[in-house]
Formats: structure tokens, C-alpha cells, sequence
């Protein structure tokens, strides 16, 4: 029998974050994945980042996590989304080599001394008898198909989608976590006691398709963005660690839809065949079909699936309808009508954990020592997967070491946001990360990654490069920041033809390098880099990029902390869930889903998933 | 006021101080109704909530008789206030009032309640929205029947519906905002634009109406006045007694008789107005006369319909003439005079675009508007004269159609919605500026955010304990 300090069930997303950061307190650290399935492999889009997401990597990469880091020794194309809509919701997306991602996170993660990666398959978790938790010996014995059976004091979940799952194309279903993965046990078998607990997911992916056979003549071309900042910390900001590609843009028909509308009810999605419920924000084509029946022209994204695949992705129609129906379909598309499909699209349903059971920590409330992360919390996309991983992974470190937990608060990162979310209120469907959930927005954005983190990165004591990094960074911004506001342009003829030359616009009174950024015709981080270098001082271009921004914000943020206290108060009233179930003012959805989850506060009630805004003007009208 | 004191209370709910043939004396929120036996001849434990019992009641030490009464218990939360209420209805006597409180309060755990306290507690067992305590408040302290109708809008929820409403278009737009910032690769830029553009543009013409019924002049229509104007003599008491059908006020052909005002109330379509019959406009050295003239002007200014009452045959017509725009309606008196119509044909060249009625004032009594004969008759012919047709009906119908003009709008006038309907008002131009320059969705996302918070304290969301305060305030006890 071997005995680990922390065991991690799961080499996904998830499990290769938590993995990696637990084996940074010189912890006996083991990650327990299925032999036929890779390290951190992309079952889904060949894209980390996004709106909301972008944030998310970032801020894994600032406490010292692995995805960044992966992604861009991966990176084959940037973008930066949103960013004509301003700073602070624009987010960094990059597309990946997939194979390349999953063959980095196997170098990396084996170059750890302390982390031993065993090819196998759990069946069953069972707790030591007579194990004093208090005392952080070991407290679970693992058993596995191979017949090793290990013994650890910690362990952390993250199976992803395999636990009892079941994949759909057309009516052909198979017990498959992914397609041509065989599923590994429910839930309840691998605790090896009944939790309860029955709630299961769905996700589902399009068909990939041979890149050789599209017609690209067709499409609109999106170049990779020099401009957007790699993602880890110890990268030069801009080069690239690959050759860049582009990605493409096509479109549905009116025949696609057509098709698709037409098969609605050979969809398992629509047939009852799954029971797993969907994410509503992630739609099916199926789904689109059915929800916007006057829409025919929905975009698809084709993006390459790796340097040396010759697969794309064809990013926006995801489906689970019988073979040869995808087939017709997607030759009705754009550039598509050759197209060859190299895998089909499917759709997967997984036992999902009830995450209100949860601690802050990502701790079990009823087994002490036990950890969940990722998909298998009821979330979607591998960010949040990673995200949950970091957080678990410290913690089970932070407790194998007894000190004391480790938690993001909602106010300065988005995975506070979601962990907060995931274990406070409970959902009904899988939960992704939006900028709307957040509601310190203004103050959240990926510029500023370092600053929100510092601190927290500080208190986990690993003194790494990384630490010395950040300290640095701290440096340099708390000194430009400052430099703002002694550097003045006084009004005299030179600094105006100065001004009227760089297209800076009148200066009638003395200004200050904060208040020139600051004017809403500038772009601050431009007018700051020119600045800078005229006046001859050298900052990172990470600094200088998340003073500009901050300073932008600065007003505004300020501004909200006034009117924060009046939002907090109102949300914290409390309301009476159980009249609403019954009122006759909300609409039956509603009521089902405010019985099911039961809000304590206004707060919970606004944060829940699929509320209608007439049931929150209603439910305000009373709170007096 | 501390609005978190809880325990029974007691008040009179009709008034003290006043004879009346019954009071009602109200008892809320104790927790069972029995601990009054001792008051009352009859077994409180048979009484049925909702239902009406004749009994006696006693003192409770010395079982004398107090008063016969009759008693109606409403069992919480199916009271007014969600409490436990009972109801004594006693006579309405001062002293058998007080004495009945004071027994209460003497003899049992009952305090007497603080103004608008039942009332509160109804709000805070939400039997009540904000709205409605102070449409009930317009109800009960209002002095016209235009606010007693708006205090019932407000009670039945009109005005809640509309802000309703409001919220629902603000809650759209933010959710079209955030729509393109999280889903726009799914929604795509065009849609998501003409969708925001569509979202402000509903919102703005909402509000612009909402503004517009908050912000319009109201105060003629709380106590809405129509006053009589015109130099001494020109006939305004003849006038005033032939709208009232009486004699009213002294009529005499001494000028400056009518030494102050003189007000009756008259009934229109089943509204109340004011009638004031003023002092003339003519210069004289008599303190109180000129005192009443200062008065008159800025009352003009005020009043809800003006009229002026001037006679052609009078030598300082011409001048007294010159303020006739200022008016409401104009009244040419003294129409059965020989040489009125020559007057008439003398000035002709200053009638233009204004509404005359000549009139004959001399016979005070009965009028029949459509008989075609009696003191008042409508001025004909002779352009550019605008006549009207027959009478103090006539009159009386363009007061009645100014007033239902203005009622259509039907203006807000509960202070603290105008206040805050402003100043959401304020908030939104605010946003529509800041969206002509500023494109970061984070910004505009943020000041929306502040403009729900401004409509949600409207709906009542964010009141504050201040806010409460005001509002109860204004209650007199009992209710
Ligand atoms: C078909 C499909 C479609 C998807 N579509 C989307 C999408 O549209 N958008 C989106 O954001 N995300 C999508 N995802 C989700 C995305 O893939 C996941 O969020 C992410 O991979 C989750 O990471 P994870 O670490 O939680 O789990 P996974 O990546 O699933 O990893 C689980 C790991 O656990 C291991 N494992 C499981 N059971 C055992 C066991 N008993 N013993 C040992 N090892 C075990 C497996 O080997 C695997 O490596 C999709 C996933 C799938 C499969
Ligand atoms: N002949 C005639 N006499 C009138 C008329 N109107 C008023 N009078 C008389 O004029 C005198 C003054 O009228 P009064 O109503 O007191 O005028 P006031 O000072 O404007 O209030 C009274 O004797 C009235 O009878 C009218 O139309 N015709
Ligand atoms: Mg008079």
C-alpha cells in the first residue's frame, strides 16, 4: 500500500491545475488519470480565454497556476474581445494546438519531483475507519482498476464529465465520457455511499471537420492580434511562442436551418432521450433552431484545431443529431459544402455534484479532507475548471500544513465570484463565468491581474520567481501612479502647439499627466506610452498598460463605493421564498426554480439563474 | 418616531375630540383576544372573526358599565394590518372616548399609538406597498376630490403599475447591455445595437410621460379656486349670487361694499370649487380696500380660473379693459343698459380673440342657462367678438373643461415621487449624455446600474428609515 499527502482523481483542466500548485508546498502529491486520455486535453473548443474567462487565466497565472503558462507555449492565434466596448469587460482569447497543450501539460507536470502521475482507474473511495481527521493522518483508501490501492489524507475530485456518463448521437448512446472514451463510475459508486444526490449535466460539441476539404475562399479571415498581452507572467508581453494562424467566419443558411428544424425530433435533446439538463447561454444549433425560428444566419467560427492537425472547429453548431443528418447539414453551410467530417458531434451527461454542499474551500461539508473541482461541480469550460483546481489544490495543501484556508473575495477576482456562486446558491444548470456576474466590474479586469492578487499570492509564503516578479511590478506602479500626478503641463505657447501637434486638444489650464489621460477623446494607454517615452522613462508595458486603465476607472470606482453600501443593503433583504413559490404573480418557471434553489436574500434571488425580471420588480415591491 | 416597537396599541380611529353619534376604538396586535375578557359582558372566546357583536362593555376591576358597544374582531394576517384588531365601536362621545382609552392603557398591556401606527405596521407586514399608505394618506388629510381620486390610484395600485412598468424597461435595457458584453458573438453587433437603441428609446418616452405628470403644475387642482375679478361695481357679487342662486354676498351700488373676500363653494360634475368674489381693481384711499386690491392681483396669479367682470358703460372701461388677456373669461355686465351696444361699437377694435359673455346682471335669482331669457345672455353677432353660447351654464362648463384638461394628465402629487421621479429623470439625461461620448459598456453599464437603483427606490426598494418618517409623519392617530 502507498500513501500519499494528496491524492488528485482527474488529470483534466482541473486536476493538472490543482496538481501542479499542491506540488509547490513539497507535498507527495498523485494525479490519477484514465490511461487513454490525455493530460489537460481539449474535448471541447481549441480556445482558452473569453469574455469573463480571459480574466480568469489571468488570474490563475498571478497566484502562480499552469494554464497561462500552457496556453501560451500553445497559443496559435490571439484576440481581444469586446474591445470596442471598453477596458474592463475586453478579455484576451487564445486559440490552442491541442495536442501541443496536452503534451506540455505532461512535461511540465512530470518535471515535478513530488508529483507522481499513475495511468489508472478509481472505483472506489473509502474512508479509513477510526481515522482522526483532526489529526491529518490519512483518512481515505483508494482502489483502483489495476488493484493498487493507495492511502492519502487529502483527496481532490475532478473527473470532469466521466462519472456514469452517457454519450448521444442520434439514438445511438454509449457509456462514454467522451466520444470513444469509455465512462467510469457514478458518483455514488466511486464515494461508494448513496449522496443523495442524482443531479446530472449535458454538454455538447460540434462535429470537427478535415480542414482540407473546406473551401476558404468562402470565408472572412481574422487574423491573430499582435497587440493582445500573452497570458503568463514570465512571457515578453507580445512574442509569440508559435506561428500564428488565422481563424475564419462563415455562416448558416437558410437550407441549414432548414435541415436541422426540419430533424428537430431526432435530436435527443428534443426527444427526452437526455435527461441531463443543458447550459441555456451554450445552446445546441437544435436549440437555436427552436428558439429563434425567424433566424436562419448564425455565425460559425473555424478554427483550426492545432499546427499539425488537420481538423478544424467549427465553433457555434454544436449537435447531436444522427450522423448522416449532420452531414446534410453541414454541407448546406458556407465553404462547407465538401466539407468531410472527421469526428461527429455529440452530446454527453454526466452525474454533477451538488456544489451547495461545498465550503469556500471547495471542501466537502460531510467529508472532511474531500475536495471537487471542475466540470464535475456543474461548471462548463476548462477556465473555470482551472480556476476551481487552483483553489482546491491550495486548500488541501493550506490544510495538510494547518494553516488556514485560502479564499478569493468576490470584490477582487472573478473566481472568487464563481466560487462564491457555486457554493452558496444552488443551480440547475452548468454554470459559466459572465462579466455580469460580477459586480465590481470596473474594478475586475485582466490589466490589473497583479494588483487585485498581490496579496493574496504574498500569503500563500512559496517565495518564488514569480514573488519577485510581483514585488517588482508593485514597484513600478505605485511609482507611475504617483508620477501622474507631479508631472504638469503648464499653459505656454510650446506645451500648446505641443498639444494641438499630438492631437491632445486645448490646454487652457495647468494639467497633469493623470488629468491628460483621464480626457475621454484619448486613449490613456497610447497617450501614456507616448508620454513616457518622450519624457524618457522606461516601465513594463504590463505597468504602464494597468496604470493608464486604473487611472481611467479611478473616478468611477470611487463613485460606486458610495453607493455600494445602499446596493448591499438591499440585497441582503431578506425574502420569504416560500410565499413566492406559491404566489400567483410569478411565473410557473420561476416558481419552480425559486422552490428548488429557496433564496434567502434579494441578493441570491437576483444572482439566481433564469429569474425573470418581472419576478424581481415583484419581489422588490415588497421589500420595504 | 420608532417605527420597531411592537406590542399591542390602542386609538380611536374616528377622532377624540369630536361628538359624533359612534367613534370606533381600534386594538392591535395582541395575541389573544380573550386576555379583554374582563371588558366585555359577552364570552370572547365564542366571538367569529368578521362578524358583528352586540355587548356591554364593563370595567374590568370593578365590572361597571361603561358603555353599550358593538365589536368586530379580525383575526391576523386577515386584518388591515396583518394583526390581531378588534374593533369597538362605542358612542361617539369625548368623555366615554378617553375614559375607554384610558382603561385600556390603565388596566391592560396596551399603549396608546403613535400616529400612522397601524398603518406602519400594515407596511411592515406588507399588507401595504409604500405606494398605498400614501395614496391613504392623500385619502384621508386631502381637500378636494381630484386628490382623494389620486389617492386612490395610488392605493389600487395605478401608480405602483406604472412604476412597475418603468422598472421593467430599465431592467430590459440593462439586460440589453450586458447582452452585448458577454453574448455578442451569439447576438451579434447589429442586433445588439438596434436592440439598446430600441430598450433606451421605449425608456425615454416612459419617463418623459412619467416626468411630465410629476413635474405639472398641480396646486389649482388640490383646492381649485375660481375667482371674480373686475372693477368695483362691474357686477362681480351680482355675478357671485346669480353661480351661487343666492344672495350671498351684499350687493350695493356704493363702490368698494365688498370689503374683503367673499367665499361659498359651488359643485361642478360632483367637484368641489371655490368661489371668491374679490375687491375692485380701482384705485381708492381706503387702507382695507387697497389691502384687499394687492391681494386680488397676486391671487390672479394663482387661481385656477379667472374672471373678469367689466362693465362697457363705464367711463374707465378703456383702461380697466387692458387686463382682459390675463383672464380666464371675460364678462361684459350691464348688457341691458341703452347704451351698451354703442359702448360695445366704441371699443370694438379691442375685442379681439378673447371669450366674452355680456350679461345682464340686474335680476339676482334662478338662472336657466337655455331658456334664452333671464340675466345672463350670450353676446352674438359683432365679430370679431367671440360669443358664447348661453350663460352660466357656459361659464361654468369652461371651468369644468379646463379642469378635466388638466386632470388628464394626471399629474403625480405625492411629493416624494415627484422628488424622486426627478431625480431619476436626472439620472437618465445624464446617462443619454454620457452614451454621446462614452463607448466603454462597463461605464455606461455602471451609471445604468445607478439609474434602477434610483427607479427601485421609487418602487419602494430603498426606503430608508427617513423616507418613513415622512411619510407617516402626516398621519393622524388611528389609522
Ligand atoms: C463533449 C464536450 C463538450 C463540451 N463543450 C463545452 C463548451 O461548449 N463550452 C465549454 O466551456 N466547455 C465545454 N466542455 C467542457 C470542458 O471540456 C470542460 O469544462 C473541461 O474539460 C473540464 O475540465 P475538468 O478538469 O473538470 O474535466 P475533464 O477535462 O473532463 O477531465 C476529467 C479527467 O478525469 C479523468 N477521470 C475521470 N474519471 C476518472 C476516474 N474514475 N479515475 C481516474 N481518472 C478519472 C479523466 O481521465 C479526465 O482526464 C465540453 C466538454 C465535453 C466533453
Ligand atoms: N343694470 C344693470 N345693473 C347691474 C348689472 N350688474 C350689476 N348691476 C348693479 O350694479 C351695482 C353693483 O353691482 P355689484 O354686483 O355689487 O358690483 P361689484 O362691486 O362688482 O361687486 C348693483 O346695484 C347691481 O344691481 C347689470 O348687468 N345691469
Ligand atoms: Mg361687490
Amino acid at each position: 500500500m502507498i500513501s500519499f499527502d494528496i491524492i488528485i482523481i482527474g488529470g483534466g483542466h482541473a486536476g493538472c491545475e490543482a496538481a501542479w500548485i499542491t506540488s509547490e508546498f513539497n507535498l507527495k502529491v498523485g494525479l490519477i488519470t484514465l490511461p487513454d486520455v490525455g493530460l489537460a486535453s481539449a474535448p471541447c473548443n481549441p480556445a482558452v480565454g473569453g469574455v469573463g474567462k480571459g480574466q480568469v487565466v489571468r488570474e490563475i497565472d498571478a497566484l502562480g497556476g499552469l494554464i497561462g503558462k500552457l496556453t501560451d507555449l500553445a497559443g496559435i492565434q490571439y484576440r481581444i474581445l469586446n474591445e470596442s466596448k471598453g477596458y474592463a469587460v475586453q478579455s484576451t482569447r487564445a486559440q490552442i494546438d491541442k495536442d501541443l497543450y496536452s503534451k506540455n501539460a505532461e512535461i511540465l507536470l512530470s518535471q515535478k519531483k513530488n508529483i507522481e502521475i499513475l495511468k489508472d482507474e478509481v472505483f472506489k473511495i473509502t474512508k479509513i475507519s477510526n481515522s482522526d481527521t483532526s489529526n491529518h493522518n490519512n483518512i481515505y483508501t483508494l482502489e483502483c482498476k489495476s488493484g493498487l490501492k493507495i492511502n492519502t489524507k487529502k483527496i481532490i475530485v475532478t473527473a470532469g464529465t466521466f462519472l456514469n456518463a452517457k454519450t448521444h448521437i442520434g439514438k445511438t448512446q454509449k457509456n462514454e465520457g467522451r466520444v470513444d472514451k469509455v465512462a467510469t463510475c457514478s458518483l455514488n459508486e466511486l464515494l461508494n455511499h448513496n449522496t443523495g444526490n442524482f443531479l446530472r449535466f449535458k454538454t455538447g460539441t460540434p462535429p470537427r471537420l478535415k480542414m482540407k476539404t473546406l473551401n476558404y475562399g468562402k470565408f472572412i479571415e481574422q487574423k491573430s492580434d499582435t497587440r493582445a498581452l500573452n497570458f503568463h507572467w514570465n512571457n515578453d508581453p507580445y512574442k509569440r511562442n508559435l506561428a500564428q494562424v488565422s481563424c475564419h467566419l462563415t455562416h448558416t443558411s437558410e437550407k441549414t436551418m432548414q435541415i436541422i428544424r426540419e430533424n428537430q425530433l431526432l435530436s435527443p435533446v428534443f426527444n427526452g432521450q437526455i435527461k441531463g439538463v443543458g447550459p441555456r447561454y451554450c445552446p445546441s444549433i437544435e436549440d437555436k433552431g427552436d428558439r429563434y425560428p425567424d433566424r436562419n444566419i448564425h455565425h460559425i467560427f473555424v478554427e483550426p484545431e492545432g499546427l499539425s492537425l488537420d481538423t478544424i472547429y467549427p465553433n457555434g453548431i454544436s449537435t447531436c443529431l444522427p450522423k448522416d443528418i449532420q452531414k446534410s447539414f453541414i454541407q448546406s453551410i458556407e465553404g462547407f459544402e465538401k466539407a468531410e467530417i472527421e469526428i461527429f458531434g455529440y452530446a454527453v451527461e454526466y452525474d454533477v455534484v451538488d456544489t451547495f454542499k461545498l465550503h469556500l474551500t471547495l471542501e466537502h461539508k460531510n467529508m472532511p479532507g474531500m475536495y471537487f473541482a471542475g466540470q464535475l461541480n456543474g461548471t462548463s469550460g476548462y477556465e473555470e475548471a482551472a480556476g476551481q483546481g487552483l483553489i482546491a489544490g491550495i486548500n488541501s495543501a493550506l490544510s495538510c500544513l494547518r494553516r488556514p484556508p485560502f479564499v478569493l473575495s468576490r470584490e477582487s477576482s472573478y473566481i472568487g465570484v464563481m466560487i462564491q456562486d457555486l457554493v452558496t446558491i444552488e443551480r440547475d444548470e452548468p454554470y459559466r463565468l459572465f462579466t455580469a456576474r460580477n459586480e465590481n466590474r470596473l474594478y475586475v479586469r485582466e490589466d490589473n491581474t497583479i494588483n487585485r492578487l498581490f496579496h493574496s499570492r504574498q500569503s500563500l509564503n512559496l517565495f518564488s520567481e514569480i514573488d519577485i516578479y510581483q514585488k517588482k511590478y508593485i514597484e513600478e506602479f505605485t511609482v507611475l501612479e504617483q508620477a501622474l500626478t507631479f508631472k504638469k503641463y503648464y499653459t505656454n505657447q510650446s506645451t500648446r502647439n505641443y498639444f494641438k501637434e499630438k492631437g491632445y486638444g486645448d490646454l487652457n489650464s495647468i494639467i497633469t499627466l493623470a488629468d491628460l489621460i483621464r480626457r475621454s477623446s484619448l486613449n490613456p494607454v497610447e497617450t501614456l506610452t507616448k508620454e513616457l517615452t518622450r519624457l524618457g522613462l522606461s516601465f513594463m508595458p504590463e505597468v504602464i498598460l494597468s496604470v493608464a486603465i486604473s487611472e481611467k476607472y479611478k473616478g468611477y470606482i470611487k463613485r460606486n463605493e458610495i453607493d455600494k453600501d445602499r446596493i448591499d443593503r438591499f440585497n441582503n433583504k431578506k425574502i420569504k421564498w416560500e410565499n413566492l413559490v406559491i404566489s400567483e404573480n410569478i411565473s410557473n418557471e420561476c416558481r419552480q426554480r425559486i422552490k428548488k434553489i429557496q433564496p434567502h436574500t434579494f441578493g441570491q434571488l437576483k444572482r439566481m439563474d433564469g429569474i425573470r425580471p418581472a419576478t424581481l420588480a415583484y419581489v422588490a415591491r415588497d421589500l420595504i | 418616531m420608532d417605527h420597531s416597537q411592537s406590542g399591542p396599541i390602542i386609538a380611536c380611529a374616528t377622532g377624540e375630540n369630536n361628538s359624533s353619534a359612534i367613534s370606533i376604538i381600534r386594538i392591535s396586535g395582541f395575541d389573544i383576544l380573550t386576555q379583554f375578557q374582563n371588558y366585555f359582558a359577552t364570552n370572547l372566546s365564542f366571538l367569529k372573526p368578521r362578524h358583528v357583536y352586540h355587548t356591554k362593555l364593563l370595567h374590568p376591576l370593578e365590572g361597571k358599565l361603561i358603555d353599550d358597544v358593538v365589536l368586530t374582531y379580525y383575526q391576523g394576517p386577515k386584518s388591515y394590518n396583518a394583526e390581531n384588531i378588534l374593533e369597538i365601536s362605542c358612542h361617539g362621545n369625548p368623555f366615554i372616548i378617553k375614559n375607554i382609552l384610558q382603561l385600556f392603557i390603565v388596566n391592560s398591556n396596551v399603549r396608546k399609538a403613535e400616529p400612522g401606527e397601524f398603518t406602519l405596521r400594515a407596511l411592515e407586514n406588507k399588507k401595504l406597498t409604500l405606494s398605498q399608505v400614501e395614496g391613504l394618506d392623500l385619502i384621508l388629510n386631502s381637500q378636494s376630490n381630484f386628490c382623494i381620486n389620486e389617492g386612490l390610484k395610488s392605493l389600487c395600485g395605478e401608480l405602483h403599475d406604472a412604476y412597475l412598468q418603468l422598472e421593467k424597461l430599465i431592467v430590459r435595457l440593462c439586460s440589453s447591455i450586458e447582452l452585448g458584453i458577454d453574448f455578442i458573438d451569439d447576438v451579434g453587433e447589429e442586433s445588439f445595437e438596434s436592440e439598446k437603441d430600441r430598450s433606451i428609446r421605449d425608456l425615454q418616452d416612459f419617463l418623459e410621460r412619467l416626468h411630465e405628470r410629476a413635474s405639472c403644475e398641480y396646486s389649482t387642482l388640490l383646492s381649485p379656486e375660481i375667482v371674480l375679478f373686475g372693477p368695483v361695481n362691474a357686477g362681480k357679487s351680482s355675478l357671485f349670487n346669480s353661480l351661487l342662486n343666492n344672495q350671498r354676498s351684499i350687493v350695493s351700488n356704493q363702490a368698494g361694499t365688498t370689503r374683503d373676500f367673499i367665499t361659498e363653494y359651488i359643485n361642478l360634475e360632483g367637484h368641489h370649487f371655490k368661489l371668491v368674489d374679490t375687491a375692485g381693481l380701482r384705485d381708492t384711499k381706503e387702507v382695507i380696500e387697497s389691502e384687499g386690491i394687492e391681494r386680488t392681483k397676486s391671487l390672479r396669479d394663482l387661481c385656477f380660473y379667472s374672471v373678469l367682470v367689466i362693465d362697457p358703460t363705464d367711463p374707465n372701461f378703456k383702461k380697466d379693459f387692458q387686463q382682459a388677456k390675463d383672464f380666464d373669461l371675460c364678462i361684459l355686465s350691464h348688457s341691458d343698459r341703452f347704451d351698451f351696444s354703442e359702448s360695445l361699437l366704441k371699443y370694438s377694435a379691442l375685442f379681439s380673440n378673447k371669450k366674452f359673455l355680456k350679461a345682464n346682471l340686474t335680476d339676482i335669482g334662478p338662472i336657466e342657462p337655455f331658456s334664452g331669457i333671464g340675466p345672463i345672455e350670450p353676446f352674438s353677432g359683432m365679430a370679431p367678438i367671440e360669443p358664447l353660447p348661453f350663460g352660466v351654464g357656459r361659464l361654468k362648463a369652461d371651468v369644468w373643461s379646463k379642469y378635466s384638461k388638466l386632470q388628464e394628465k394626471s399629474p403625480i402629487i405625492l411629493p416624494r415621487h415627484r422628488e424622486q421621479i426627478n431625480s431619476i429623470y436626472l439620472r437618465f439625461k445624464r446617462f443619454q449624455s454620457l452614451i454621446e461620448c462614452e463607448t466603454d459598456m462597463a461605464i455606461i453599464s455602471n451609471e445604468l446600474n445607478l439609474l434602477s437603483i434610483e427607479i427601485q427606490t421609487l418602487t419602494g426598494v430603498f426606503t430608508q428609515s427617513q423616507v418613513l418618517n415622512n411619510v407617516f409623519e402626516n398621519f393622524c392617530i388611528g389609522k
